[in-house]
């Protein structure tokens, strides 16, 4: 397959293989007393307390890091993960009574699951195609539906629907930002369009009142009173800008909800490269349908 | 550990606690890590530091590695650089990866767990395979990156500006952090 004298990439195939080879050792052995599926790969450690309540599903991956990876399963307790799911190093899993984790789902390092902390106990349940990211803690009694994100050093304790990102301590949800068909899977289509709630239109807030209530907020919670600079236009991102990360705009919804006592459509706020000023404004300002056409 | 892949810098013996780099000596390191990683003086290394890829790194002078309770990981990935200036403090258990470039300020303090990472690997949504474009990340001088802090493509922490622990920032941050200002608008009222 690979010409003769291409020397370097025939050295570089051949460590490969070998690197495989030897994950595959290494997860028959590391494994051994769990219930593990086919070509099940373990590039660095993985410490397992209580492999026989342990099901590990085909072609999963332990990556090599930093720290060993933990899987601890009480006695009479259930731990599964499903198959092509991948670890990255430091991912620490304790089951007291059950853990279920999907197939295809991807941890980051230092992630941390567990379904007891001590006072109670309730079952974790992950499903399918979930990406939790670095230092993220997933509580007793979560479920992560499936296709969703658990942001980096969020701090999951109840119900992440599908299709949906969780970020912060405690965890906000929000949609994910590419979302194509979330919402419609989800079954609540009535959050696509802004709704006034208690909100006669003689007390819809001028432009000037939200642009200053957004600028201030910026300034107290980010960018402590230099917004104003910052800030070169209503059209320009604030995303793009470097001005507001995805936890900026979670909160950022929130406070203008709170407020000015609307509901603001999570999906036309999270829009990729639609975050300027003159946007949320017109989510806060216009009734619901126009504020899409207005941009 | 495989011993081909990974360079671990680790005192000779065990005794050795605490090393002193003053000339960086051939015995130390595998030769590899040696091309790749160059060396300001006095770099200091507490414990173990861990280089495994094979991008390049910068150290300035008297740059601390404090590694004793975990290893401190610096992982550039191919064609990408960390630079580390001077007096910077590393505390146990960071991890700094590149997949372009990371810029650490001098007199900078990196708490301990934290992780400075330039991409975030995956889409959040749509082919998880595929990897996003990296977005080079820069810390100012004498900041303080706090402990179990995150520090994702696009973050920007300004001179002396402070990361809280366990904060993950993926924009800028300012100079200023908020109690201080507070206490400075309280003494100008």
């Amino acid at each position: 397959l690979i010409p003769a004298n291409n020397t370097e990439l025939r050295r570089k195939s051949v460590r490969q293989i070998l690197t495989a080879l030897d994950s595959f050792a290494r997860a028959r052995w590391v494994l051994r007393s769990t219930k593990q599926g086919e070509r099940v790969r373990c590039y660095g450690r993985v410490l397992v307390e209580g492999g026989s309540g342990i099901e590990v599903a085909s072609r999963v991956v332990f990556l090599k890091g930093m720290f060993p990876t933990e899987l601890r399963c009480a006695e009479g307790a259930e731990l599964s993960i499903g198959s092509q799911t991948l670890f990255n190093y430091g991912v620490f899993v304790s089951a007291q009574r059950s853990v279920r984790i999907g197939a295809r789902c991807m941890f980051g390092s230092l992630v941390h699951i567990r379904d007891d902390d001590g006072r109670r106990t309730s079952p974790v349940v992950i499903g399918n195609d979930v990406w939790v990211a670095h230092g993220a803690l997933i509580e007793p009694g979560s479920t992560v539906g499936d296709g969703s994100v658990v942001a980096a050093g969020a701090v999951v304790s109840g119900n992440v629907p599908p299709r949906t990102l969780a970020i912060g301590n405690p965890a906000r949800i929000f949609p994910l930002e590419d979302r194509n068909e979330a919402f419609a899977l989800d079954g609540k289509p009535s959050s696509r369009s802004p709704v006034a709630l208690a909100h006669p239109a003689a007390a819809v807030p001028s432009r000037d009142e939200v642009r200053s209530a957004i600028i201030a907020w910026l300034d107290d919670t980010r960018h402590f009173g230099e917004a104003a600079n910052l800030i070169t236009s209503d059209a320009m991102s604030l995303r793009e800008g470097g001005l507001l990360d995805s936890l900026g705009l979670v909160d950022l919804v929130l406070m203008l909800e709170q407020r000015f006592a609307v509901q603001i459509d999570r999906e036309l706020a999270s829009r990729p490269g639609s975050q300027t000023l003159t946007h949320f404004i017109d989510l806060v300002t216009k009734p619901s349908g126009s504020a899409e056409t207005s941009r | 550990m495989n011993p081909r892949s990974p360079a671990f810098a680790r005192p000779a013996l065990r005794q050795l606690d605490r090393w002193r780099v003053a000339s960086w000596p051939l015995r130390v390191r595998p030769l590899t890590a040696i091309l790749r990683v160059d060396f300001g003086a006095d770099v200091e290394i507490e414990g173990r530091l861990w280089i495994p890829g094979p991008g390049r790194i910068h150290l300035g002078r008297g740059v601390r590695f404090a590694a004793r309770r975990a290893p401190i990981e610096l992982r550039a990935h191919e064609g990408a650089e960390i630079w580390i200036d001077d007096g910077v403090v590393v505390e146990a258990g960071a991890s700094i990866e590149a997949t372009s470039r990371v810029e650490v300020g001098a007199r900078t303090s990196i708490g301990a767990f934290s992780k400075i990472i330039d991409n975030h690997y995956h889409h959040a949504a749509g082919d998880r395979g595929e990897r996003p474009a990296a977005v080079p990340i820069f810390i100012g001088e004498d900041a303080l990156i706090g402990p179990r802090a995150v520090l994702l493509p696009g973050a920007r922490v300004a001179t002396r500006g402070v990361v809280g622990a366990g904060q993950v920032l993926s924009i800028r941050q300012p100079s200023i952090p908020r109690a201080e200002r507070r206490a400075g608008e309280e003494r100008a009222a």
